[in-house]
């Protein structure tokens, strides 16, 4: 554009120049880092492969947030000094041009960066095929969100930059701008799903949930706050909502840009006005936390009026001290207090919308009529089990039955009336009968192992005409059983049981063994589950699952929705005839080695320097198996070895799994040796195995 | 043509130019001096587009300047704090200025450089403060503007450098045709340099003249009668000071020096004398006639 009113190539050339310096040394760490990451992992971890997200292949990358702060600052540090201000407001440009030249040099810069360092640890990673599996769209998606987290950052840093005068000022107040909106809110919904335990904290709407902020994210993940690291970081709402922010904070960032006056040069602030703000803003931040304290006080009967007095004292103090730190006169404190109004009246509004948010949340008790359907949640991302996936795979499973509503509303109901009666004056500790309620995530949905339990505690999406809510509700477990049947039943979820999801490319695992299998034949068996299982009957594979720790079955991981999930499907020969001769035929073909190094060891003394388990799986006369874990030692090895034959298990044959490994129990080291082996089992009766084996643990044994 | 109407500014509660309403035309050299917190750097800015009036405009051949990139230009400003990107050397500022004047002239840049005997390799902060001063000339010069802003550019120079660099840009506006604007808190800076000279004292303009009828127009007189007289014997002549001591009379008169001594010498006096007045002697007198007390070194 020649006209240097919005954009001047000549000028974003001239930013480009100047951020050469500190641009290069960060391009030169984030580099040393992309190349870094997968060559220590190809040491340390061997021949082993490992699905590979965009975070464990360039972590670093995170850091490019820092990096945009530190550039914005670096180039925009012109305003702060009037010799530099005057020099770049004389020259031919208008200031959006300066600005948006300027902007777009930064942003370069981050994209630079980003992009080389990305692509080579990419490319580093795909070259070393044999060790890393790589999710292009993990990447992808982490990638275009760490730029995300970084723009946004560039932006509210220029923001800060616009509206101060001075480094260390516009330092504190890019700071404030990236974090304290999300802090107020993070800490008014945490105090309110504190006082309200059927509130979850994740879900608590769209723009309530900071997760989606990555800048944000990134801080409170480090702090520890929040837990879904990988999840966020690959998910395109969050670079939708972290994208489209940082272009409302850049354009908020020209504007004030231009209302700017050079003089504002090494001011803390362009006038008293702003100045007033930047204070008080800092107060709110303490204030925030006493409001907290007061609505624990005034909804429960806590006893924290000390803290409060004393949270406000700290308020006032950090109100000064921070007149005091920017402006550096005396008589500039006197000038300041009649602004402590204004932080009492804010202290007053926010307090009655905490009390509004809570009130309205606490009263949230739709009747089953008022409800449209309701959905099971899981409140973070499985990542091991069928079991667990199949729960993910409900979430958005609408129950529509009017059981499960009349269910879901009756007990949200008494939840919110214990929880009002526990916070009433002289009402007795009823809410907290619920405390030793267990969790959903915790047990199956397959299996009644919930009935044991006298209450579950489950995340449920109710719907409405209003909209959608969701209830950590605590049901007692005849009740839930009602919501499990009525999800089981459900014809979509039925569906969705019997269709397994494909491989990340492979490995795919057998059994118990630790080898990961990438060749075509164990692709074939994983084809032939996942065909067979399409026609099963739904509803006996669901009630067969509880022996889906059978030694027969397949791991894989997979990629859902960016989300790398791990499932292990049991081969059983009832329902997947096929793919159990296929399972078998496999493990015969690749594991002669390690049968043969087996029964060597067992023959011998030797099999003792190693940890050793076993399995044995019989097939009863009536059709039904039986699965008993035995101890192998002196007395049973020499009957084992009697009745095993290193032959190909057929679907109706006994079979004993064995796992030999060197160190002590439950710990795996790395390279030592490891042999698993399936053998089958020549005519061994059930009691056979009573009579002559000594049982590890009976309780341990399954029929099926 | 740049031309201030009204202008005003302020920082804060601080008026610091108080409704400036100036001149200045093509080709001239035009001087602005005046104390310390005159404005005469906030007059300047304005020009520059670097600060916004609160009242009035400034603009140049009738166009605003504020945010005019196309007015902005025609403008070079040399502030008097003087700005090098960190640890850049001659020649990178050079490369700045090329990328943001359309007509910087490398061959002027080179000329100059070479003239005034700089290395364009070296670091600008390894230069002294007077050769940073002239990097900071050189570089303004070589973007041949129309309109070229000294602000106390020359006030710390040497002596035989400030003259040099003084030269050079005379020599450059001239034939270039090119207007600049020299402020300076010391008129002897300016006296020799400027066509034209404002003085601004307290956020106002208090003068502005041309140097030539400012230095014609005042003069001062020293007579003796031999009779007793006093101050009510010159009446017509616009007298703006009038000492006496013993016979001898001191008068700094205002007007056409030639009809003024033609007139005295008819009253026969004792002693006539017309002595020259400095241009600081002249603002003296005409800053008490307007009733400001001001010092010129201050």
């Amino acid at each position: 554009m020649k006209n240097r009113k919005l954009f001047d190539f000549g000028l974003y050339r001239e930013g480009i120049k100047q951020l050469k310096t500190p641009g290069i040394v960060f391009f030169v760490i984030f580099m040393i880092a992309a190349v870094a990451v997968p060559l220590t992992e190809v040491i340390d971890r061997g021949y082993s492969i490992e699905i590979v997200t965009g975070m464990d292949m360039h972590p670093v990358l995170l850091g490019l947030c820092i990096v945009a702060f530190i550039l914005t600052l670096y180039l925009f540090g012109f305003l702060n000094k009037r010799n530099t201000a005057d020099f770049y407001h004389a020259m031919p440009y208008t200031r959006e041009c300066v600005f948006l030249s300027f902007y777009a040099s930064v942003l370069t810069w981050l994209f630079i960066i980003a992009a080389a360092t990305s692509l080579v640890s990419f490319g580093l990673h795909s070259i070393f095929s044999g060790h890393f599996t790589v999710v292009f769209s993990s990447w992808l998606m982490y990638t275009l969100n760490c730029l995300a987290a970084a723009f946004l950052a560039a932006a509210c840093t220029a923001i800060a930059c616009a509206i101060t005068g001075t480094t260390i000022n516009g330092i504190i107040v890019a700071v404030l701008i990236m974090f304290l909106p999300r802090f107020i809110i993070a800490m008014i919904t945490y105090e309110i799903t504190l006082l309200l335990p059927m509130m979850s904290y994740t879900h608590i709407g769209f723009l309530l949930e900071g997760k989606y902020n990555l800048l944000t994210y990134l801080l409170f993940e480090s702090l520890g706050i929040f837990n879904w690291f990988n999840d966020i970081l690959a998910d395109p709402a969050a670079f939708i909502y972290t994208i489209v922010l940082s272009l409302a904070y850049a354009a908020a960032a020209c504007c004030l840009f231009k209302k700017r006056k050079s003089e504002t040069a090494g001011q803390s602030s362009p006038n008293r006005i702003m100045q007033a703000v930047y204070r008080i803003t800092v107060t709110m931040m303490i204030c925030i936390i006493v409001l907290c304290l007061i609505l624990d006080v005034s909804t429960f009967e806590s006893d924290e009026v000390f803290l409060i007095i004393f949270g406000y004292f700290i308020a006032v103090f950090v109100y000064f001290l921070y007149e005091l730190i920017t402006t550096k006169k005396w008589k500039n404190l006197l000038k300041a207090v009649p602004a402590l109004g204004i932080v009492a009246v804010l202290n007053g509004l926010i307090y009655c919308g905490m009390l509004g948010i809570y009130q309205a949340h606490l009263n949230f008790t739709p009747t089953a009529d008022e409800i449209t359907s309701v959905s099971l949640q899981l409140e973070e991302m499985p990542r091991f089990s069928l079991e667990n996936y199949y729960k993910y795979q409900s979430s958005d499973i609408k129950l529509t039955d009017e059981r499960v509503k009349q269910i879901v509303a009756k007990n949200l109901k008494e939840n919110v009336d214990a929880l009002k009666a526990t916070r009433s004056k002289n009402a007795s500790d009823t809410y907290y009968k619920y405390s030793n309620a267990r969790n959903y995530e915790s047990c199956s949905i397959v299996d009644d192992d919930f009935a044991s339990a006298q209450y579950i505690r489950a995340c449920v999406k109710i719907r409405t005409k209003s909209g959608a809510y969701y209830r950590k509700v605590v049901f007692p477990s005849a009740d839930f059983k009602i919501i499990i049947d009525s999800l089981i039943s459900n014809p979509e979820f039925q569906k969705r049981a019997l269709t397994l999801p494909e491989p990340v490319k492979n490995p795919i695992t057998f059994g118990y063994s630790n080898e990961k299998h990438t060749d075509k034949a164990a692709y074939e068996v994983f084809k032939a589950i996942q065909d067979e299982l399409a026609s099963v009957d739904a509803d006996v594979w669901l009630s067969q699952l509880k022996s889906y720790h059978s030694p027969a079955h397949i791991s894989y991981r997979t990629v859902i929705n960016n989300n790398e999930i791990y499932i292990s499907v049991p081969i059983l020969p009832n329902l997947t005839p096929k793919s159990y001769e296929k399972f078998f035929e496999y493990t015969y073909n690749t594991g002669r080695s390690d049968r043969e190094r087996i029964l060597s060891l067992l023959k011998s003394e030797d099999y003792k320097k190693y940890n050793v388990t076993a399995e044995i799986v019989l097939n009863q006369p009536n059709g039904t198996f039986v699965q008993v874990r035995i101890d192998l030692n002196d007395e049973t090895i020499p009957f084992l070895l009697d009745n095993l034959v290193d032959e190909r298990i057929g679907p109706n044959d006994s079979y004993i799994y064995i796992e030999i490994r060197y160190g002590a129990h439950d710990i795996y080291i790395e390279g030592a040796d490891h042999f698993v082996g399936y053998f089958k089992l020549s005519n061994l009766t059930y009691e056979d195995i009573i009579n002559k084996i000594i049982v590890d643990n009976m309780m341990d044994a399954k029929e099926y | 043509m740049i031309k201030t109407e009204h202008l005003t500014k302020k920082f804060g509660d601080l008026t610091a130019l108080n409704d400036i309403s100036c001149t200045i035309n093509d080709g001239c050299i035009y001087g602005l001096v005046g104390s310390n917190g005159a404005g005469k750097s906030t007059l300047l800015r304005l020009i520059a587009g670097v600060y916004k009036p609160e009242k009035g405009n400034v603009t140049v051949d009738g166009a605003p300047v504020y945010e005019n990139p196309k007015v902005k230009e025609r403008i070079t400003f040399v502030a008097d704090e003087l700005f090098f990107l960190p640890g850049a050397s001659m020649n990178r500022m050079a490369d700045l200025y090329a990328a943001v004047y359309k007509r910087f002239d490398r061959k002027r840049y080179k000329e100059l450089t070479s003239l005034f005997g700089l290395d364009p390799k070296k670091p600008i902060n390894t230069f002294s403060k007077g050769m940073k001063r002239q990097a900071a000339t050189i570089l303004a010069l070589s973007a041949r503007s129309d309109y070229i802003l000294f602000d106390e550019t020359f006030d710390g120079l040497d002596p035989v450098m400030r003259n040099f660099v003084k030269k050079i840009v005379c020599e450059d506006i001239l034939d270039r045709n090119a207007t600049a604007v020299i402020t300076s808190h010391s008129l002897r800076e300016l006296e020799d340099t400027c066509d034209q000279l404002a003085l601004l004292h307290k956020g106002g303009l208090i003068l502005q003249s041309d140097v030539q009828n400012l230095k014609t127009g005042l003069f001062k007189v020293q007579v003796a009668f031999r009779e007793e007289y006093d101050k009510t014997k010159f009446e017509g002549m616009n007298i703006l000071q009038f000492i006496k001591h013993g016979m001898v009379a001191n008068m700094i008169i205002r007007g056409d020096q030639e009809k003024t001594v033609a007139r005295l010498k008819a009253m026969n006096p004792a002693v006539l004398d017309v002595l020259p007045l400095t241009l600081e002697e002249v603002f003296t007198y005409e800053m008490e006639a307007l009733g400001y007390k001001y010092s010129l070194e201050s």
